[in-house]
């Protein structure tokens, strides 16, 4: 049996009488992404409460978290431990929560070393729109009993049922750690950044900035190849700051583009349009006022999707096809039969989504 | 046990025939019990089972019709790759269509700039690496059947391997997914981004066991090859020894490439099979793969000899060359042979385990094995905590079956009992489908069923696997009750 504390049952009763009650409820957090789309016409659940570490196990390097934990002390507490979650978790406010991290699906600066927020999970106890908490994965490295079904609310904006509890996987912190701004443009870069990954050299983040590639490295800078020798020092501080998105570059005005692509893929920026990549060019931060159907086209073509981050206009993104569309209506019916749970600002799958 | 099915009734038989013999060339399509024969198991042989007809298709098109023929006449469909899984996922129906996906074989595209191979379902897991290696990548999951194994079945079962510990099971690799429902609808799930969107539907379809929908193309994530690798053999007076530096070596913030156990049995079994250079009487060993830039390799290597020794290690050898480190990694691939000489029949399972309760379960599981009076030997993947115990036994000796059934039972209870899994890559199938229900309740299967039942509105595909009924489990669960009673 799941054990739930007092927060949670009451969280559990709130979504039983919901169900009961033809009500519907969209799952609230700490409430900072609600800039990703329009508010949702439903109750707000405030899961706020729902908050703590239930187990930090350094020995097996898993954390099990309440879903409202918030990102900060989470930091704070694997810094104690010398571990961290690879791919980091944006933590935009300070009252920004693991479970809307899980939820939103974006990861931060540290995906091309750490994977993504899926690589992350390990299990998590989800309550689906009948009210019924359910525990999917574990706390083990491997896992294959039943459908995976842990993994599925990553992205999906509480559409799919609330989160009570997540459990993760962390990684040790790196011995030793260089920044450098290495003066390169894109081309040469990408150049380097390959030969890096290809040399295995522990490369642990990149981001191309004001023309100039930057990137953060798992070793000594004596461990590093000659032409690195001699490149500027970058703050640590840099890398936090770009995964919380609190850059003059993220919080400027205008419509800022969060586009994710493959390995290897183009600039997308035209003329003088500013752009921040990172993920060694696979996410790029693409300020333009383009029209949005011209930079859905784009992405797509590349390989990518891409979404109008911060804007008035925020809530546009690159549309799932149909037949993943349909597999979600069947999914979302299996596990909300009477759609209690109206997904939170960001939702890919909301009317009017793409232009 | 297998359930029983009901016999395909003669006129849907000719139906299903007729629509068939449309779809297919005469030499797609077997009915013949001699040549059905081959397609009896899968490599869980205990379990054999004819299927009523085989398919062997080439294209999409014919996949997507076959499946809205057998929607359609309510006709169970299993898919098959190669045939070399452990749980019996890909046993036949005997009222069925058994889909064989080897002539999907192709490798369409290895793309060294995106870190891309896109591949048919029918590819071996190994000719992924050969294709790539040329641009110094490579395909990391490698489960120890990889030179024969498919993607398609890789994908069905999340397959693992000996590296996953640093490199991730096949979920951690997969970039897309193309799938066909049963109504023959075209899924693509997942992305060549970095990053999905939406919910993670492609996780869903990774370790499903064919019960959702059918594979037809898979784009796998590519990684760079290691630069250097150094493999490490350290023997121990004791599994606890062993087991202890385990814990250590994850507690201590390493990422070894790969970290297995071979356990007294194995280690004899494998001494006198091969020249592995293992130390014969040894209580345990672990073998190490630690990897990546030359000075990485060095200091990970000195790292762990740190932590060998500090856990008494009674030896430790370090091989740096290709042929020093093959002779080492002989051993443990060798060790299912090696364990065959010993043993009329063997039975390996697959339990996951949290790493620092291996000293503890394994101590438990001796303690199933002596009470049960039949040997268990382990080899597994001690890095991951998923271990595989195997069960040496006699099938000829009447009831063994049923002993050797219900001591592999109590061991995957005990892996649960210990915060574990039941199956941490070999899949739940036939074979573990009655400790479902110890392992999630009736709301969580029931959870599960309605996933099946949305996808697969008939229950047409793979029937009586992975996921049992409610009464099912709640007829396990009492029967369990009544025997502990007894007990």
């Amino acid at each position: 049996m799941i054990e739930l504390s007092a927060v949670e049952q009451q969280l559990v009763a709130q979504v039983q009488e919901a169900h009961q009650g033809g009500q519907r409820l969209t799952v609230g957090g700490g409430g900072t992404r609600a800039f990703l789309g329009a508010a949702p016409q439903a109750t707000r659940m405030d899961t706020r409460a729902n908050s703590g570490i239930i187990a930090l196990r350094e020995s097996e390097r898993t954390l099990t978290v309440r879903a409202a934990t918030s990102l900060i002390e989470i930091e704070s507490v694997l810094e104690q431990a010398g571990l961290q979650i690879a791919c980091g978790l944006p933590a935009l406010q300070p009252e920004s929560t693991v479970g809307g991290a899980v939820s939103a699906g974006m990861a931060g600066p540290g995906r091309v070393s750490g994977g993504d927020i899926k690589d992350q999970l390990l299990g998590a106890v989800l309550v689906n729109g009948r009210g019924e908490p359910l525990r999917f994965g574990g706390d083990v490295m491997k896992n294959v009993a039943g459908y995976d079904l842990a993994r599925l609310p990553v992205g999906a904006f509480g559409d799919l049922g609330l989160l009570l509890q997540l459990t993760l996987k962390l990684q040790p912190r790196t011995r030793a750690e260089t920044s450098l701004h290495t003066g390169m443009g894109w081309e040469q870069g990408q150049e380097l950044i390959r030969s890096l990954q290809l040399e295995n050299y522990p490369l642990l983040a990149s981001a191309y900035e004001d023309g100039n590639w930057i990137l953060r490295l798992g070793c000594e800078r004596a461990q590093l190849p000659q032409p690195l020798q001699g490149a500027g020092e970058q703050p640590a501080q840099y890398w936090r700051d770009l995964r919380d998105q609190r850059t003059a570059f993220h919080n400027g005005p205008g419509n800022l583009w969060r586009i994710v692509l493959p390995q290897g893929a183009p600039l997308l920026a035209h003329g003088e349009e500013p752009l921040v990549a990172e993920w060694h060019g696979a996410l790029q931060w693409l300020r333009s006022d383009r029209p949005a159907s011209e930079i859905f086209a784009a992405a797509a073509a590349a390989g990518g999707h891409a979404r109008l981050f911060r804007s008035e206009l925020a809530g546009l993104c690159s549309r799932p096809d149909a037949g993943t569309q349909t597999l979600h209506r069947k999914i979302k019916t299996a596990l909300d039969p009477h759609g209690v749970f109206v997904a939170g600002p960001g939702n890919l799958f909301a009317e009017g989504g793409e232009a | 046990m297998i359930e029983q099915t009901a016999p395909i009734a003669e006129s849907t038989y000719r139906e299903l025939l007729s629509g068939l013999q449309a779809i297919l060339a005469d030499e797609e399509l077997v009915i013949e019990p001699e040549r059905l024969r081959v397609f009896e198991c899968d490599a869980l042989t205990a379990y054999r089972r004819m299927p009523k007809v085989a398919a062997l298709p080439r294209t999409e098109g014919q996949v997507q019709r076959i499946l809205k023929l057998c929607d359609r006449l309510q006709v169970p469909v299993v898919t098959r790759g190669a045939g070399t899984g452990l749980s019996g996922g890909a046993l036949p129906h005997s009222a069925g269509l058994l889909l064989v996906m080897s002539r999907f074989d192709r490798i369409l595209e290895i793309d060294p700039v995106r870190m891309l191979a896109r591949v048919q379902p029918g590819v071996r897991n190994a000719a992924v690496s050969e294709a790539a290696a040329s641009h110094r990548l490579f395909y990391a999951p490698d489960p120890s059947s990889q030179i024969a194994c498919s993607i398609g079945g890789n994908i069905a079962e999340n397959a693992g391997g000996i590296h996953c510990l640093k490199y991730g099971l096949t979920h951690n690799n997969v970039a897309s997914i193309r799938a066909l429902t049963v109504e023959g609808e075209v899924l693509t799930l997942g992305t060549e981004a970095l990053e999905n969107a939406g919910p993670e539907y492609r996780s869903m379809l990774i370790g499903s066991e064919g019960m959702l929908a059918a594979v037809t193309e898979i784009t796998l994530r590519l990684l760079p090859l290691p630069v250097e690798t150094r493999t490490l053999l350290a023997g121990f007076d004791s599994v606890a020894d062993a087991s202890a530096a385990v814990k250590g070596i994850i507690a201590a913030g390493m990422v070894p490439a790969a970290l297995e156990m071979l356990d007294a049995t194995t280690v004899a079994a494998v001494s006198e099979y091969c020249n592995c250079g293992y130390p014969p009487t040894a209580a345990a060993v672990l073998l190490a793969d630690v990897d990546g830039a030359p000075a990485v390799a060095t200091a990970d290597a000195e790292q762990l000899t740190g932590i060998f020794r500090d856990c008494g290690a009674t030896s430790v050898s370090v091989a740096t060359d290709a042929s020093e480190r093959a002779r080492l990694w002989l051993g443990r691939k060798s060790a299912f042979p090696a364990l065959g000489r010993i043993t009329p029949d063997y039975y390996c399972i697959d339990g996951s385990i949290p790493r620092g309760e291996i000293g503890a379960v394994l101590a438990d599981i001796e303690k199933l094995s002596k009470d049960a009076g039949i040997l268990v030997a382990n080899v597994f993947h001690a890095g991951d905590g998923n271990l595989h115990p195997i069960i040496l036994f006699d099938a000829g000796k009447a009831g063994e079956i049923d002993r050797v059934e219900a001591l592999a039972g109590r061991i995957l209870e005990r892996c649960i009992a210990a915060g574990g899994s039941i199956t941490g890559e070999h899949g739940v199938g036939v074979e573990k489908i009655d400790q479902m229900a110890t392992q999630f309740t009736d709301a969580e299967i029931a959870q599960f069923l309605a996933v099946k039942a949305a996808l697969d509105p008939n229950g047409i595909l793979n029937p009586g696997k992975g996921v049992p009924s409610l009464r099912r489990c709640q007829e396990y669960r009492a029967l369990k009750k009544h025997s502990e009673g007894a007990a």
